[in-house]
């Protein structure tokens, strides 16, 4: 029972992300780089270490900078986990000076087998956004495993049953989805791994601003119109700052009846915000996936 | 979703509100400076959003700056400068003329491009500051990068140097006055120098104002832009490009087709390669900084002002003699509108705040005696999307956050 109210302690500890002022924290230091990526450490690790993530809810990974408390905390770190792949664009310089003063850095991107961009300005160059695919974040996982259990001893590994689950239960999704409308019309940039392995087609659009939405006209529309004809499918996936004046715009001016649908692509949530956990995330964007595609 | 960023500055070693992680627990600790970041230039409160939030930023005659957002046609009175005569503006902030007086804005929108994106802010707009040329300093005007701005007074030519980091903070910063002699000319930084005219050269200066290098030859500087490629100043017989190389600051020459009308002004859609200018009375002059080529594009009518798209149509969009909005590509004129501007022109020429501005999908000229900005879909044959009523005669105009 003692035993048990210990654990709750450091649980809540924990939770939190970081010690309160004056309270020691003597658990080891891991510090997790992008939001997902530290969700996945902490569960991984439990209690067994403090896992302090760099990237705010809702933030964008590849912008977002540290204050210099948080830098110096990084060099107090047993270990670094970041994405890599040249993600955390904002954040590179201060990876590289925790490694320089002797901090084990594990970049994600050297654990799987990376993906070129397909298309636009940068195609040929490596893909960041791995993580679209819950078998290459298992792949990350393996590869840390050894270094975390150094650092954490046991790891937790109800964890890793839960991303094999998580990764048939997609798998078995999508298969409903018929082959030709296995298609993602899309402005974002992030969903190359989940086509490749999960078999859709990534057809990037450029989405009207609301600027043009207010007084169009066909020709703002037949970039978009021309990949939805060529997806044949009823829901797109786009960020829009006026989903349902775009909507409404493509069916007067276009003729095409379709969906706008958001999914959650570079950040984790706040708890309660639709996408907190990393598990959250991929299920609610394949559920999204799916009926917009299905239906 | 990329919803409501609390980002703090980059690499701003004193900021010691840990925004981050929410945890507030440990001390800040105020040294460590954060390296020099990668220059994103996001400030305090920042949220980012999913497209651009471009605005039209308006002055009127009797001084007052508003921003005019076209996608909800909501307006802000953004202040009030005395005597303004001349607005300029690089992407982010308004910069609002007076004589030897320029009163600097934050518009609190501007986009940051990003290899194959590009990232959307949005912040409260607030008054920076004011430079203070001295007595006969006349009209500033100024130009940026990501980590300077500068500021070019063509009565005495003398250029002032700002921190571009502290501009984003709310501060001026000026880290150097370089003098000069008086003339049209233009300072513009590149990297972490500025590139400034005299009347027959252009020399490479320091952020610290010191010149590196020799001056580089340019008779009769007229002009300036800033494409995706470098920086172009505009000589008798050619342009003078300046592009970042390994080993710093590195010149090319564009020279003219022989008997060419030199360019006098040049302008273009941000972030393209392409600038455009009219070309004395023959039509437009469209500089591919890319290629490095000129084309000249005949018109029946000589044009009064023209900008570049940059897109792969090699598309120009220009006003002409008659007040028209006219659409041209390589191929020659394809689309002219209604005579919009016919009764904003003084003899052949427009007042020098009708300002013609493109963006990716629309392009806004203002005209001062109606106190409209017209919107023309220059893809759909120089269509009139909308007349925009905003505050004021709007007698100069720029658009940010491109």
């Amino acid at each position: 029972m003692r035993r048990a109210l210990t654990l709750l302690t450091l649980a809540v500890l924990g939770l939190t992300g970081c010690s309160a002022a004056g309270v020691a924290d003597e658990r080891p230091l891991i510090v997790a780089t992008t939001n997902i990526l530290g969700d996945v450490v902490g569960e991984l690790v439990g209690d067994r270490a403090e896992v302090f993530t760099l990237m705010p809810p809702n933030a964008d990974p590849h912008s977002f900078d540290v204050s210099p408390a948080d830098a110096a905390r990084m060099r107090d770190a047993e270990l670094i986990v970041a994405n890599g792949l040249g993600l955390e664009e904002g954040l590179q310089h201060h990876v590289e000076a925790a490694a320089a003063d002797g901090v084990e850095v594990i970049e994600a991107g050297d654990l799987i087998e990376v993906l070129a961009y397909a298309e636009g300005g940068s195609a040929g160059t490596a893909d960041p956004h791995f993580w679209t695919d819950p078998a290459r974040m298992l792949d990350v996982v393996d590869g840390l495993e050894g270094p975390l259990s150094e650092i954490a001893g046991t790891l937790d590994s109800g964890y890793r049953a839960e991303l094999v689950a998580l990764d048939a239960e997609l798998e078995e999704q999508f298969a409903a989805i018929p082959a030709e409308r296995r298609a993602l019309v899309t402005n974002h940039h992030v969903f190359g791994y989940l086509a490749e392995r999960f078999d859709f087609r990534v057809i990037g659009a450029v989405v009207p601003s609301g600027t043009t939405l207010a007084a169009p006209s066909a020709s703002d529309f037949s970039g978009l119109v021309s990949a939805i004809d060529e997806a044949g499918v009823p829901t797109i996936f786009a960020d829009s700052s006026q989903p349902d004046r775009l909507v409404q715009v493509l069916a007067e001016e276009a003729d095409r009846d379709v969906r706008v649908v958001a999914l959650y692509t570079e950040s984790l949530t706040e708890p309660g915000g639709g996408a907190a956990t990393y598990l959250e995330m991929m299920r609610v964007n394949a559920h999204l996936i799916t009926t917009g595609l299905s239906s | 979703m990329k919803l409501s960023a609390l980002v703090p500055l980059v690499g701003v070693a004193l900021l010691t509100v840990v925004l981050v992680g929410g945890c507030a627990a440990t001390e800040p600790t105020p040294a460590a400076p954060g390296g020099t970041g990668d220059g994103h230039g996001h400030i305090e409160g920042a949220t980012e959003m999913p497209e651009p939030q471009l605005r039209l930023v308006t002055l009127d005659s009797a001084g007052s700056l508003t921003a005019f957002d076209p996608a909800t046609e909501a307006s802000v009175s953004l202040t009030d400068v005395a005597g303004a005569e001349l607005l300029t503006s690089d992407g982010r902030y308004a910069f609002a003329a007076a004589d030897a007086r320029l009163t600097i804005v934050d518009t609190g929108t501007w986009t940051v491009p990003h290899g194959d994106h590009s990232h959307y802010y949005l912040a409260e707009p607030r008054v920076v500051g004011m430079i203070d040329g001295g007595a006969g300093a006349g009209l500033g005007r100024a130009a940026s990068n990501a980590a300077l701005t500068a500021v070019f007074f063509p009565g005495s030519g003398e250029t002032v140097v700002l921190d571009g980091e502290a501009l984003g903070e709310g501060e001026i910063e000026e880290l150097a006055r370089i003098e000069g002699e008086p003339h049209e000319g233009a300072a513009v930084p590149l990297g972490e120098q500025v590139l400034v005219s005299s009347p027959d050269a252009v020399q490479v200066y320091s952020a610290a104002g010191d010149a590196l290098g020799d001056e580089q030859r340019c008779e009769d500087m007229r002009g300036s832009g800033i494409t995706s490629v470098g920086v172009v100043f505009g000589c008798a017989d050619g342009a003078l490009l300046t592009v970042e190389g390994e080993d710093g600051v590195e010149f090319e020459r564009i020279p003219y087709p022989a008997g060419a009308t030199p360019a006098e002004s040049f302008a273009n859609r941000p972030g393209r390669p392409d600038l455009a200018a009219p070309a004395g009375r023959s039509g437009a002059w469209l500089l591919d900084t890319r290629e490095r080529e000129w084309t000249l594009i005949r018109t029946e009518q000589p044009l009064l002002r023209a900008v570049a798209v940059g897109d792969s149509d090699g598309r120009v969009v220009a006003i002409d003699a008659l007040g028209r909005i006219v659409v041209l590509t390589h191929e020659g004129v394809q689309a002219t509108s209604e005579p919009l501007l016919a009764a904003d022109l003084v003899g052949a020429e427009l007042p020098a705040g009708v300002v013609l501005e493109v963006d990716a999908s629309r392009a806004y000229v203002n005209s001062p005696s109606a106190g409209l900005v017209h919107e023309i879909d220059y893809v759909d044959n120089a269509r009139l999307a909308r007349s925009l009523d905003v505050e004021g005669d709007a007698s100069a105009l720029v658009e940010v956050a491109r």
